[in-house]
């Protein structure tokens, strides 16, 4: 079984790779000695929206898609040392920045890091750095602390129109099994370097139940066969449990080894026979002017006898 | 030879055979010369056994810098023997007649590095029993094969137009040198493969001397134009280059000529052949290193003024090492002193005689070697990833004593080879010489006769 974690953090390093080569170049060209210049205002700005646990959860799915990349899970030096990415869940960085402060930061943006100014909207970019704050003991968050239900996942496949079904339910505190309606589900295919997901925006309906319809240009491996990997994405609430099933639908991969072939890069017995060729006759040639100029030698005392 | 006779007179046989031969015979300074020589191979190996024991970490080469003085030598050995066919063979059979005292020389030198040439190689191997690997595994794409073919076949061509050439000289040694050693006598024996002056003799090893000559030069082109593939078919800065080949041939020459000049001057005073090896021959020589050297000069502006002109971004750091960065003294001294200024020198007769050539030469030669070094070293210094991560002395490369001793063995030997080849046979081939003097072959028949009786 793979838990949610693992699948965001395969995640984080195949898009940490790309960012790190994209940004190393953004950081060259721009000031290594930059500093945050942040203004008095923004430390002491006053958030438009409340800080509950909800709204902390929405600003984590969005750090998730946006920042980790980058920054990592905060707290857990995941951050991307190459671009000098901070861990913004260290004490140091949080006691030295309110939330204000954190709003601003990526609001604006400064060197490798970009700014986010109109990829969200206003309320959006309170909630991440409300996400960005909850790792502050201090930070107060009202509401309700969410508890994870106990939930369970069903998945079945239909080779016939290849779509996958996926069946949540929620057992409460009294054993009762009732459907996990609403609930977002991501589709992933397993990769030798992480889990590519394949789903956007898919939810359960008011049976608990996701149809998810897979697409036809996945590659898979000689054969086609592909591991499909569904899990919630709001893992704090519903659970980090997953569900795996093997398909054939993926495109069956046609490799053609380059080194089974006649070629240059190839062994002793794949020489090229044009090569193979030149070599020996050349080789050969030489050769039997030799021996014919040292056995002509051996006949040199009965020349003209 | 009439062109080649200014001031010496016409010479009887007598005088040829007792001239070219009494060097062999006895010839002062001889043993502290062997000594010498000997005293150098003995610290090379001893150098060489440090380094079988500890492997190749008792050299300065480290992840970066593979191939260094070793390899180099090896392209100035393999250069130096070149001249051997230049020489004996081009010049030979386009019928240039002042060659004839020289030919046997180049030869010899031809033989001395060809054969050293091949154990730098395995110098250069910390297991030298993996030289097996070569002929068990090697692949036929692989330049090192095709190297270590050509190598041997030189070798063993050059031995045939070292020997060819010879045999009919060997009745005039059965005769002279009576009172020399028995296994002296007996190699005689052994080389004269039955030749008795007649002339069907005669004209067998014309036509053997003409087809080793004839083949050994495509061979000897193919040895060199390998050896610059060893670097020119990388895609490394430096070795990236499409006229390697002829780059190393031309430079193959100015060596080699460079060496035949030391050694014609060495020979001409010390085994006193003056009147056979004369300022008119240095002469001729100082001309044609002129024109080598003029060619190599070519290739040489090309090689640097093409790329320097475009600065590409990865082979600008190793131009800028050569141009005026660490390489710099090493670099400018090489292509001004040990190429260009010889050239200017050479263009006045004076300095076309004996002692200023001798001088010019030796400048030529060092400038040859480390000319080498150039073409490996800073290549190695400037890989396409970054050095990083290594430890400090792998980014830089200065040879340790062991390699600098074990490079000299290979020269002491390569010399050893032609100090030999000088003790046993004639430096000068004697029939030849007899030829151009008017002597006919039956007057030397008759001549190796009479004394016989
Ligand atoms: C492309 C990589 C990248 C992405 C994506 C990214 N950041 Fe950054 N971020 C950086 C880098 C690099 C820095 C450090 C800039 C500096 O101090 O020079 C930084 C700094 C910050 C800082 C200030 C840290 C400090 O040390 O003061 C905050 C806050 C921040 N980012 C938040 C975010 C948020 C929130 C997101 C997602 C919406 C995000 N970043 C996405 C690269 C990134």
């Amino acid at each position: 079984m793979i838990n949610h974690k693992n699948i965001t953090m395969k995640y984080i390093n195949i898009n940490r790779k790309v960012t790190t080569l994209l940004f190393i170049l953004m950081t060259f060209s721009t000031s290594l000695n930059a500093q945050w210049n942040i203004p008095k205002e923004a430390k002491n700005s006053i958030p438009p929206v409340e800080a509950t646990y909800k709204t902390v959860e929405e600003g984590k799915i969005l750090f998730q898609k946006n920042c980790i990349s980058c920054h990592g899970i905060p707290g857990k030096g995941e951050n991307n040392k190459a671009i000098n990415a901070t861990d913004l869940g260290t004490e140091s960085y949080q006691l030295k920045h309110s939330v204000g402060e954190v709003f601003y930061q990526f609001n604006t943006g400064m060197g490798a890091m970009p700014s986010f100014k109109n990829r969200f909207s206003e309320e959006e970019k309170w909630h991440i750095a409300f996400y960005v704050k909850s790792f502050d003991d201090n930070f107060k968050i009202s509401g309700e602390k969410i508890k994870t239900l106990n939930t369970n996942l069903k998945m079945s496949t239909d080779d016939s129109d290849k779509t996958i079904k996926v069946t949540a339910t929620v057992t409460d505190n009294n054993g009762n099994i009732n459907a996990a309606a609403n609930a977002k589900i991501n589709f992933y295919v397993k990769r030798i370097f992480g889990n590519m997901p394949v789903s956007e925006d898919i939810k359960t309906n008011e049976d608990g139940i996701a149809v998810f319809k897979f697409p036809d240009d996945i590659p898979g491996d000689k054969e086609g066969k592909i591991k499909i990997i569904a899990g919630f994405e709001d893992a704090d609430r519903y659970g980090k449990n997953t569900e795996t099933a093997e398909v054939t639908w993926g495109k069956a991969l046609h490799f053609e080894n380059p080194n089974l072939k006649r070629a240059l890069w190839g062994s002793n017995k794949r020489v090229p026979v044009w090569l193979l060729i030149t070599y020996l006759s050349v080789t050969l040639g030489v050769w039997a002017v030799i021996f014919y100029v040292a056995f002509q030698i051996t006949r040199i005392k009965n020349a003209g006898k | 030879m009439s062109e080649g006779k200014n001031n010496v007179s016409k010479k009887t046989l007598n005088t040829i055979v007792s001239d070219l031969t009494r060097p062999i015979k006895n010839h002062y300074g001889f043993t502290p010369w062997i000594l010498f020589l000997t005293g150098i191979i003995l610290l090379g190996l001893f150098a060489y056994i440090i380094q079988l024991k500890n492997g190749l970490g008792v050299t300065a080469m480290r992840d970066y810098v593979s191939w260094g003085l070793y390899i180099s030598s090896f392209i100035f050995f393999i250069a130096t023997a070149l001249i051997g066919m230049l020489i004996s063979a081009v010049l030979g059979l386009i019928g240039i007649k002042w060659i004839t005292p020289i030919s046997r020389i180049a030869e010899m030198i031809a033989l001395g590095f060809a054969m050293w040439a091949g154990l730098i190689i395995i110098f250069d191997m910390g297991r030298p029993d993996r030289i097996l690997n070569i002929f068990m595994h090697g692949r036929l794409q692989s330049p090192i094969v095709w190297d270590i073919t050509v190598v041997n076949t030189y070798v063993v061509i050059s031995i045939l137009l070292f020997l060819l050439p010879l045999i009919p000289d060997i009745p005039f040694l059965k005769k002279t040198m009576k009172d020399q050693p028995k296994w002296k006598q007996k190699i005689y024996n052994l080389l004269s493969f039955g030749f008795a002056g007649r002339p069907e003799q005669y004209a067998l090893i014309k036509r053997l001397i003409r087809i080793t000559a004839i083949l050994i030069v495509p061979v000897a082109l193919a040895i060199h134009t390998v050896t610059s593939w060893l670097f020119a078919s990388t895609l490394r800065v430096g070795w990236d280059s499409t006229i390697f080949g002829p780059y190393y041939v031309t430079g193959a020459f100015v060596t080699g000529g460079a060496a035949v000049v030391i050694a014609m001057f060495v020979f001409s005073r010390d085994f006193r052949l003056k009147n056979y090896i004369t300022d008119f021959h240095f002469d001729k020589m100082g001309r044609l290193m002129v024109l080598l050297m003029l060619v190599y000069l070519y290739f040489n502006i090309n090689e640097f003024l093409v790329p320097g002109y475009k600065m590409k971004l990865a082979e600008k750091p190793h131009l800028y090492e050569l141009f005026q960065g660490d390489f710099a003294l090493m670099f400018w001294l090489v292509q001004i002193g040990g190429l260009t200024l010889p050239i200017i020198l050479l263009l006045f007769k004076k300095m076309r005689r004996p002692v200023p050539s001798l001088v010019i030469a030796v400048a030529v030669i060092i400038g040859a070697f480390f000319k080498r070094y150039i073409i490996t070293i800073p290549t190695l210094l400037h890989p396409h990833l970054p050095i990083q991560n290594v430890p400090e002395e792998f980014s830089t490369y200065w040879p340790t004593p062991i390699e600098w001793s074990i490079t000299m063995m290979a020269v002491a030997g390569a010399l050893l080879i032609i100090t030999i080849l000088a003790k046993l046979f004639p430096v000068i081939p004697i029939w030849e010489t007899a030829y151009e003097e008017g002597i006919t072959t039956e007057e030397m028949n008759e001549f190796v006769k009479r004394e016989n009786d």
